[in-house]
């Protein structure tokens, strides 16, 4: 289990492999999780998270924003306005270090993730605090644009929990504001690898306090 | 003689969005457009639009550029940015454009990365402009198969943006 999560790196590389069709390293690993699972919690986070005051932002772009908005509703009990986000922009949306300034200035504390592994992200779910992810919303959905190259993140969600009961089919549960039903959605580790991926797994944990 | 490895185009995506430019001024979600690569200053340059894309379950929305801005390689240094709708009298008027993702659309997209990715290399092992000029014919050619040509049209982009 320690080699599966402890060097993110060489699981990183591990994994591309895997999908250059390496199926047989995947499976065994997997083998691995699963043994060691047995006497643990195989529910990391709380899926119930961020359900309270849960609103639908139907443009994706304005994610970021909208979820800014709704960490502030959860975490502080205050309501806020986009014109109160930094740098925001009518058509647009936000800049990431305008997101981040605003989040600071109404004290909450942001750190930068890049290329989490799968014990980082346990680690993070566990913590007292809210993990957004940098995906492609297209590539999530898996819609055909899976195959085209160069696509990059478009949305931000927060992940909630994954659970790894059964571990050929980890389950990571998520809220995307830009999705009708959006709040409390389910999907494969793998289908969130692909997806998360393309901004080579960017993340903020946000903190209060 | 060293030889230089593929530049693969996410690394090259990677670095793009790494720039303070990019983190402070682009909206998050917005994304660099498809690959233009030019010769300025006997220095590779790679120019991209900047916009949103939007994707359904078969087709793939391209908003018009917002920005346009260039790297020089390794892609880490920008040397021109442009925020479009305030850069010239006469912008680059286009519409959204939304394509078919079929196979064939997703070849030809696909083949304007690989080709780009294919003409980095000869420039970084052989300084080869000429691979760079074949790439920008190529480049050409797929755009139309797209439907981005009015997007994509290099001559005015030349004209507006230079570098291209």
């Amino acid at each position: 289990l320690n080699s599966y999560f402890e060097n993110p790196d060489g699981i990183n590389e591990e994994i591309e492999q895997l999908e250059d069709g390496v199926y047989v390293e995947k499976l065994f690993r997997r083998a691995t999780l699963l043994e060691t699972a047995d006497d643990g919690d195989f529910v990391y986070g709380d899926v119930s998270r961020g359900k309270k005051g849960w609103f639908f932002e139907p443009d994706p772009q304005r994610s970021l924003l909208a979820i800014g908005m709704l960490l502030i509703r959860q975490l502080a009990g205050r309501e806020t306005e986009e014109r109160d986000i930094a740098c925001f922009d009518e058509e647009c949306g936000v800049s990431l270090d305008g997101f981040i300034e605003t989040m600071n200035a109404r004290g909450f504390t942001i750190e930068e993730h890049y290329s989490l592994s799968m014990r980082d992200v346990m680690e993070l779910l566990e913590s007292d605090g809210r993990l957004l992810c940098a995906v492609s919303s297209g590539v999530l959905e898996q819609h055909r644009c899976v195959g085209l190259r160069g696509m990059a993140a478009d949305c931000m969600i927060e992940m909630t929990g994954l659970d790894i009961s059964n571990p050929m089919d980890i389950k990571v549960f998520y809220n995307h504001v830009a999705q009708k039903d959006g709040c409390g959605r389910i999907c494969a580790w793998d289908v969130f690898q692909n997806s998360w991926r393309v901004s080579d797994k960017y993340a903020l944990f946000v903190t209060k306090g | 003689v060293e030889v230089k490895e593929k530049m693969k185009i996410e690394e090259m995506q990677k670095n793009i969005r790494l720039h303070p430019i990019w983190q402070k001024d682009i909206p998050f979600g917005f994304q660099p457009g498809l690959p233009m690569l030019s010769v300025e200053q006997n220095k590779l340059c790679v120019s991209f639009f900047i916009h949103r894309a939007v994707s359904y379950p078969s087709k793939f929305e391209m908003f018009p550029p917002e920005y346009f801005a260039t790297w020089v390689y390794p892609f880490k240094k920008m040397v021109r940015f442009f925020h479009l709708p305030f850069h010239s009298a006469d912008p680059l008027s286009v519409k959204p454009v939304v394509f078919d993702l079929n196979d064939l659309a997703i070849q030809s997209y696909n083949g304007i990365y690989d080709e780009c990715e294919n003409a980095v290399l000869s420039w970084l092992n052989e300084n080869d402009s000429r691979a760079v000029y074949r790439y920008q014919e190529y480049f050409d050619s797929a755009v139309g198969r797209l439907g981005l040509g009015s997007m994509y049209d290099r001559g005015k982009i030349n004209v507006l943006y230079g570098g291209f």
